[in-house]
């Protein structure tokens, strides 16, 4: 479908409707994608490889160095647990700011177009039955 | 039974190894790590896949930065199951040691002999029996002190042997923590005071062997690392007296308890601002593939293409720019949004304003600047006017690139751009 504009030219009407119907669909991705997210914070949040005191290893000189160096390495994979949640609740506030957006967009773009509509409906009505007569 | 030095070293380390706790503080714990980090690289692609879904530039953007990330993450997972398998060998040699130090007691190869001890006369004797019997003490003698001598060697091998064998599982836990060793310091000597290496013999840690005072710099060819005091008796640690120097890394004997903070972390930093970097990806994305890809900011007003098809902006100044985002909306995700709304094609003051001010569509370039997200109440922020004005081009000019072009990368802005988060990115 195909209006005019105030301006003599053509506004397709039907892509908007599409775009708004992406929209809806955009929505119900949107909450796979964060559903998703949450399972993999949720799988890790709070957990960390608990320690082997480094006397474990035995206490000869490479004994000692290993414990040393698995007492970092831990620290480590801890750290990048925690790094990891930190990003996938980023990547999960992100797309809630993506979804947000869409949202506001679609508040404006529904308002946008009523307002259009009437200014299309005053064309029609000032030239007597409209342009698309 | 009697032990020599050698011997006593051994057992004094091995009464401090636990191979049962190597096995689950380590092995079991790291196994399940790469459990739980296989499930959220599942959860990353499940979510990549499902981004795809929506469309546009975000959607495949979206999808490249998950499963990338994901891919990193997948590396990660192999780096910290080699350290699995490195604490699985590192207790595995516990029990083996341990097996070869028992099986010198039991084997009748090495099993230790009676100590025949000092000749003794007996003034009964007759001369034949006194000889008699002086040789067979010689021999009983010289048969302990090779026994003797035998087991403090199998005693030294299988020492040497456990040391050795935690070269690899080193090597692995290095790779993983990426702390480079220190630089070794050639002033000290070679051991220091408390510190007898092999020759040392069985008794109290030497005065230097004070906890967490050695470190990686022995002075010697190879760094020794501290270990907690031995009990008296127990023998003494190559190395570990005062000619230890101290290495800044090195942790104390309870650092577990406080455990340092790493600054060094192979993770890299992502921190705060990793956000950034999502945020941006995430709202900049948002407003270029949903938004203005889309069309409907690039519509009605904007004179630009809606639904492929280009027509003329039909409500300049009367209608505020469709699909407006306000900056409280994306709040803290614009950071690049005027170039995310920068200039796509040839035109100038074009469509793609992120955050444009609703009162660009009055401007002289209204036209172009329609499409711009514009605040309802109003202008907005320096991203907001950015796509509207001439700034927007001038941001492009800068980067270098179009917005497409961020985006159609390889979806790294996700991460990438600012600080891409460690594991993640």
């Amino acid at each position: 479908m195909v209006a005019i504009g105030p301006d003599g030219m053509p506004v397709n009407m039907g892509a908007i409707t599409q775009l708004l119907q992406e929209l809806r669909i955009d929505n119900v991705v949107i909450a796979d994608i964060m559903s998703a997210l949450a399972d993999g914070v949720d799988r890790v949040d709070g957990y960390e490889p608990a320690q082997v005191p480094e006397r474990r290893f035995g206490t000869l000189g490479n004994g000692a160095a290993l414990g040393h160096h698995t007492e970092l390495a831990r620290r480590a994979v801890r750290e990048a647990i925690l790094t990891m949640v930190h990003d996938l609740q980023h990547y999960g506030e992100g797309v809630d700011t993506f979804r947000k957006g869409f949202n506001v967009a679609d508040q404006h773009a529904q308002e946008d177009l009523a307002h259009i509509a009437a200014e299309v409906g005053s064309v029609r009505s000032a030239t007597d039955g409209g342009l698309d007569r | 039974m009697t032990r020599g030095p050698e011997r006593l070293r051994l057992d004094a380390a091995l009464a401090e190894a636990d191979e049962a706790v190597v096995r689950g503080n380590g092995e079991a714990e790291w196994l399940s790590a790469t459990y739980r980090l296989r499930d959220v690289s599942r959860a990353l692609r499940v979510a990549a896949n499902a981004g795809l879904g929506i469309g546009g530039q975000t959607g495949p953007a979206m999808f490249k930065a998950m499963r990338r990330s994901a891919d990193h993450l997948d590396e990660r997972i192999a780096l910290f199951n080699e350290g699995r398998a490195a604490l699985g060998s590192a207790a595995d040699t516990i029990s083996r040691v341990r097996e070869q130090r028992d099986r010198l007691d039991t084997d009748p190869e090495t099993a230790a002999l009676t100590d025949p001890g000092e000749f003794r006369d007996d003034p009964e004797w007759d001369d034949e029996k006194r000889l008699r019997e002086q040789s067979r003490h010689t021999a009983a003698a010289s048969a302990f002190a090779d026994r003797e001598a035998l087991r403090e060697q199998r005693a030294r091998e299988i020492a040497e042997e456990f040391d050795r064998r935690y070269d690899e599982p080193i090597a692995v836990m290095k790779k993983i923590h990426g702390i480079p060793d220190p630089e070794p310091e050639t002033v000290s000597g070679d051991g220091g005071a408390g510190g007898g290496g092999r020759g040392s013999v069985p008794g109290p840690r030497g005065a230097g062997g004070t906890p967490g005072t050695g470190g990686l710099l022995g002075g010697g060819p190879h760094p020794t690392y501290a270990a907690d005091p031995v009990g008296p008796g127990e023998g003494t640690d190559p190395g570990s007296g005062p000619g230890g120097g101290t290495d800044g890394t090195t942790l104390g004997p309870d650092a577990g308890d406080e455990p340092t903070v790493l600054t060094t972390a192979t993770t890299g930093g992502s921190g705060g601002s990793s956000g950034t970097a999502v945020g941006v990806g995430l709202g900049g994305g948002a407003l270029l593939g949903g938004l203005a890809k889309g069309g409907v900011l690039r519509g009605l007003t904007g004179g630009a293409l809606v639904g492929g098809q280009q027509v003329r902006a039909t409500a300049r100044s009367q209608t505020r720019p469709l699909g407006g985002l306000s900056r409280s909306a994306v709040s803290g995700t614009l950071g690049r949004g005027s170039v995310v709304g920068a200039p796509v094609s040839g035109r100038p003051a074009a469509r793609g304003g992120v955050g444009a001010a609703s009162s660009a569509g009055r401007t002289s370039t209204g036209r172009g600047t329609a499409a711009g997200a514009g605040g309802r109440s109003g202008t907005r922020g320096a991203g907001g006017r950015a796509g509207g004005s001439p700034t927007a081009g001038r941001r492009r000019d800068r980067d270098g690139s179009s917005d497409h072009e961020h985006y159609d990368d390889d979806g790294s802005d996700w991460l990438d751009d600012e600080a891409a988060p460690g594991v993640l990115g």
